[in-house]
């Protein structure tokens, strides 16, 4: 790797162990190997959104030409969000495509990561079923987010009707995920889910 | 302060703005809720308290954005940034926008700027490895290489190996974490690594005994290839041997008179350590006569004693007595719950006997005033002054050491309010208490 990125990750890896978003548990930083190119990110889900009490785990690789070029990001943690797909839990965030800047810090990524999760972008999805359940129907958009956090990111709020919709399905022989993804992807409507599931 | 707390969760988005204003986000960021403002200040003071080292984080004003370290051949752009040449420049193959504040910028635009170099030239940091003998000074540029080849650098260990004890040999087989540690370790275990020391010794001096009675000369030899290069044939052997027996002796020797001298040393310091804690106790007294009347409180373990206080409410504390003058009165500051209501405290002033009460007039009469410190922000400090007055007891020469009658608030101020508006500091309370004689 070469020299300047892993000196950068380094000294960047101190300054956010330090940070006050790491005392406030808000962000975390992780290093995976000896040589700084893989890094284990963690963040809070703020507050005031469906995302609230769950914590996001996120891969960070580092590419040899960093900082000149940005950190490859993307969500372990499975996540409901227009701008991040619920499948590979890839990111279309703009710092981290065309609008990465070289004085942009890990520090700075995960706390935009983190207003990424408050203030959502459907015009530019990632995710394009969600972004449409996002602009049609906000609230169903909502409690499927909240779910997911409950279901993957060991958020508090437990939805019992989701839950039993999910039961059914698995009775079918579905598998959870798969089920939740059907039924997330129709607004619940355990039918029209079971229609696509069989089809 | 603009931090957005909601819930039990805390956030804090206190992005540097320049950092996003290239951003989708910016907008939202700064005209969106107020969670999202953007604070300079704390920036600051988060940047300032990661100098400490000064070798691995440069002062912000000598740090490259790009990457983190030492500005090296320092450039500055049009729109104001400094950074490393071959830092901006490599960006700019690419793109043509300030890395900071995504401004337009070519290559054109670009500076030396020798001032920041001369000043980066001017200072001079010393070698992280002072701690084990490194006095080189240097740039702090040239660090990183010197450490390369610096000859006070650890030795490089095996992966995962922790730093072992240097008595490993002779059967001490601590392990440690860092240098010091291992130094902390050697100083404190003197003794135990004398007496393996000494075993070793004797356990050589058995197998050398043994194996001379069995003549086994190649054992002995092998022994001493710690000294001297194989022996050649049996008489060297034996002129070698005896050679050996007397250094062994030798260093024995000088063990015993280093655990003596050790002894020695023990004693030296425990009576200096106890004579400086004296000093210590008679320098706080001199403080307390010569603080002309103006005495701060530092009322320590300041839950802890509230709770003692809840639970017993006779219980008071007094603070050290204070001179008024160096042979002036002597008074001090009694704290305690308010006997009437225990969500305030009560804040009292005692006299106290002195050995030049003749030389004084009674009653005490002066201004008292009381102030509870706030330990930032002055303008929430809590003053009360009061005046003395001659028909209390309180202010009559005392008879005992300390007047029983104090003089003060019983209600200075509530609990919850010096909680809630933070007047307690690393679990300590300031109380200031100034005392005039008219």
């Amino acid at each position: 790797m070469a020299n300047i990125a892993a000196q950068r990750i380094k000294r960047e890896f101190k300054e956010v162990i330090k940070s006050e978003e790491v005392a406030k548990c808000a962000i975390k930083v992780e290093l995976l190997n000896d040589s700084y190119t893989e890094l284990k990110g963690e963040i809070a889900g703020p507050p005031d959104t469906p995302y609230e009490g769950g914590n996001f785990v996120l891969e960070i690789r580092v590419p040899e030409t960093y900082p000149f070029n940005p950190p490859k990001v993307r969500f372990i943690t499975k996540i409901w969000h227009p701008n991040i797909s619920s499948v590979t839990g890839a990111i279309c965030l703009d710092i981290l495509k065309d609008q990465w800047a070289a004085a942009m810090t890990l520090r700075t990524v995960l706390l935009s990561l983190q207003a990424l999760l408050s203030a959502a972008e459907p015009d530019d999805p990632q995710d394009a079923v969600v972004a449409r359940q996002y602009k049609e129907n906000l609230e169903m958009f909502k409690l499927t987010a909240k779910h997911w956090t409950n279901a993957y990111a060991g958020g508090p709020f437990v939805n019992t009707d989701c839950d039993e919709k999910i039961k059914r399905l698995i009775d079918m022989g579905i598998e959870e995920h798969q089920a939740r993804v059907a039924l997330s992807s129709y607004n619940w409507d355990l039918e029209r889910a079971t229609e696509q599931l069989f089809s | 302060m603009s931090q957005g707390q909601v819930g039990g969760v805390h956030i804090n988005h206190n992005i540097d703005f320049q950092e996003v204003a290239g951003l989708n986000l910016a907008h939202k960021m700064a005209s969106g809720s107020d969670h999202y403002n953007t604070n300079k200040s704390e920036i600051s003071v988060a940047q300032e308290s990661s100098i400490n080292d000064a070798y691995s984080a440069p002062e912000a004003r000598f740090e490259c954005p790009i990457c983190l370290a030492w500005l090296r051949d320092p450039v500055l752009t049009s729109c104001g940034h400094r950074f490393c040449r071959t830092c901006i420049y490599s960006w700019l193959e690419k793109n043509s926008a300030c890395p900071v504040d995504n401004m337009k910028l070519n290559k054109e635009d670009v500076f030396p700027d020798n001032f920041t170099r001369r000043e980066i030239s001017q200072q001079r940091t010393k070698c992280p490895n002072i701690v084990r003998g490194c006095l080189e000074e240097l740039s702090p540029l040239d660090v990183e290489s010197h450490l390369l080849v610096c000859e006070f650098k650890i030795p490089e260990l095996p992966d995962n190996e922790k730093l072992r004890c240097s008595f490993i040999d002779v059967g001490c087989e601590d392990k440690f974490e860092d240098e010091p540690e291992l130094q902390r370790h050697l100083e404190q275990h003197i003794q135990k690594h004398l007496t393996l020391l000494s075993k070793a010794y004797t356990a050589v001096a058995a197998n050398r005994n043994a194996a001379a009675a069995t003549a086994s000369t190649s054992a002995i030899a092998q022994q001493a290839n710690f000294w001297d290069p194989p022996a050649k044939n049996e008489e060297q052997t034996v002129v070698r041997d005896s050679n050996l027996q007397e250094l062994l002796k030798a260093l024995y020797e000088k063990i015993v008179f280093l655990e003596q001298k050790t002894r020695e040393q023990d004693i030296i310091i425990a009576n200096m350590s106890e004579q400086i804690s004296s000093y210590n106790l008679s320098m706080t007294k001199l403080h307390q006569r010569y603080c002309n009347g103006c005495y701060l409180w530092y009322f320590n373990d300041f839950k802890n004693k509230i709770n003692a206080m809840r639970e017993n409410p006779h219980l008071m504390y007094y603070s050290p007595g204070f001179f008024t003058s160096p042979n002036g009165y002597k008074l001090c500051i009694r704290l305690n719950l308010s006997p009437k209501d225990n969500h305030y405290i009560a804040v009292l002033i005692h006299v106290m006997k002195t050995d030049h009460d003749d030389a004084l007039d009674w009653p005490f009469s002066g201004k008292l005033s009381v102030t509870l410190v706030h330990p930032t922000q002055s303008y929430r400090n809590i003053k009360e002054t009061m005046m003395t007055r001659p028909e209390l007891d309180a202010f009559k020469r005392p008879v005992q050491d300390l007047n029983p009658k104090g003089f003060g608030y019983t209600e200075f101020a509530s609990l919850e309010e010096i909680m809630e508006q933070d007047f307690v500091h690393k679990n300590q309370l300031t109380i200031k208490v100034q005392a005039q004689t008219v």
